[in-house]
């Protein structure tokens, strides 16, 4: 040990960081991670910017600057044969307790070869104001690591008989730029013991950036997307 | 408790204390820590299968740090200030001496200075852990050293010696 160390460890030696909060942020923002680079392959599924199969998809890519740690490629298996079948086409039921509101389909894609199927609405309340965004993913879920239990998953979450279990979380999404937007986001996600990931996200504005928050809480909450998760993936 | 939760439980304070000597000031450590650890549960898949998953995560925050890649507050969860053990007034002269030479370093040479220093990391390691080479990380723990020594002067480094 020399001078430098003993001054560094001096200086930071009696910091007492707030642990528990540390790792409940991280956790909350891994959580929107891992959720928006699953949309984000999904969308680029859609725009057909790779003619790729899901198993390339499913490996995130990184343009600029030199590869991080956590950002090394890997090799997704593919589906089991046995993987559960993904609904023909999505549609979004409001549950009870939304109140009369028009849903309009912005857009779908993906596909049962793929191995997901995603699509977005907008939900309009009656009287037209208030409209918020609602986007949907159904995946076969090919990695063999991908929590299979509450237990691995450790934001609120909870088990269900059939031994499913639904873990949601709501956080304001960031801007482009750095700092927080007027822009939250609500999302629930359902895991099957046979391999089905459905996931749900409701905004409180018409999209998740590069735009205005049209009311203060999204348009569905985490009981409500949770009805709707469970009931596209038929439980 | 999760896997990753336990595993982030144990080496949060330890990342807050690079990630505070890099950053200089709290609420920009809490944003590195909380970034590093959102990486790796995004990824926990690979981080738990890695060979040394405190390594992986090190670098995680280090390159995040040198790359200025982390979203400044985007999503941060806010944190009170931490509270401090009482600090004598030369430890706290110490400190603030200290990070005003370090925020005067080019980010890649505070890196270096704190893995090599502050985790004790060889060469070899602190140039796999950033992606240089082992001339660069000699290279720029030597400048930064001379750097901090004459911003401090005698009075904190009598005998710090040259980069291992």
């Amino acid at each position: 040990m020399n001078d430098m160390t003993d001054l560094l460890e001096r200086a930071s030696d009696d910091l007492l960081p707030d642990v528990p909060a540390l790792v409940a942020g991280g956790i909350a923002r891994g959580r929107t991670l891992r959720r928006r680079r699953r949309l984000g392959i999904a969308a680029g599924a859609l725009s057909g910017v790779a003619a790729v199969g899901v198993g390339a998809l499913l490996v995130p890519s990184y343009v600029g600057g030199p590869p991080s740690a956590d950002e090394v490629p890997v090799t997704t298996q593919p589906a089991a044969p046995s993987a559960p079948g993904l609904p023909a086409r999505l549609t979004l039921t409001l549950p009870a307790g939304v109140g009369p509101a028009r849903v309009t389909l912005i857009r779908s894609w993906g596909s049962e070869a793929e191995g997901f199927r995603a699509a977005a609405w907008t939900v309009t309340p009656r009287g037209g104001a208030g409209a918020g965004r609602v986007e949907v993913l159904v995946e076969r879920t090919s990695n063999p690591k991908a929590p299979k239990s509450c237990a691995e998953d450790p934001t609120p979450c909870s088990r269900r008989p059939d031994g499913s279990y639904v873990s949601g979380f709501t956080a304001a999404e960031p801007l482009s730029g750095g700092g927080d937007s007027d822009i939250v986001g609500a999302h629930t996600s359902l895991w099957t013991p046979d391999g089905l990931h459905v996931t749900a996200t409701a905004y409180n504005a018409l999209g998740e950036k590069d735009t205005r928050a049209t009311r203060k809480d999204p348009v569905l909450d985490q009981a409500q997307l949770a009805d709707v998760v469970r009931a596209l993936a038929g439980r | 408790m999760s896997d990753f939760e336990a595993f982030a439980l144990a080496r949060a304070a330890g990342l807050y204390r690079s990630a505070w000597l890099l950053c200089g000031d709290h609420h920009a450590a809490e944003d590195l820590v909380q970034e590093t650890l959102a990486r790796a549960y995004s990824r926990w898949d690979r981080v738990s299968g890695a060979d040394n998953p405190d390594a992986y995560v090190q670098t995680v925050l280090f390159r995040t740090f040198v790359t200025g890649r982390r979203r400044l507050s985007a999503g941060e969860v806010p944190i009170p200030e931490p509270p401090e053990r009482a600090a004598s007034a030369h430890d706290h002269d110490v400190r603030m001496t200290l990070l005003d030479a370090l925020g005067d370093l080019p980010r890649a040479d505070r890196a270096v200075l704190v893995m090599r220093y502050l985790l004790d990391l060889d060469v070899a390691s602190v140039a796999d852990r950033l992606g240089v080479s082992e001339n660069a990380v000699r290279s720029r723990g030597s400048r930064a050293l001379a750097r901090v020594r004459e911003r401090l002067g005698a009075d904190f480094l009598s005998t710090t010696g040259d980069p291992r």
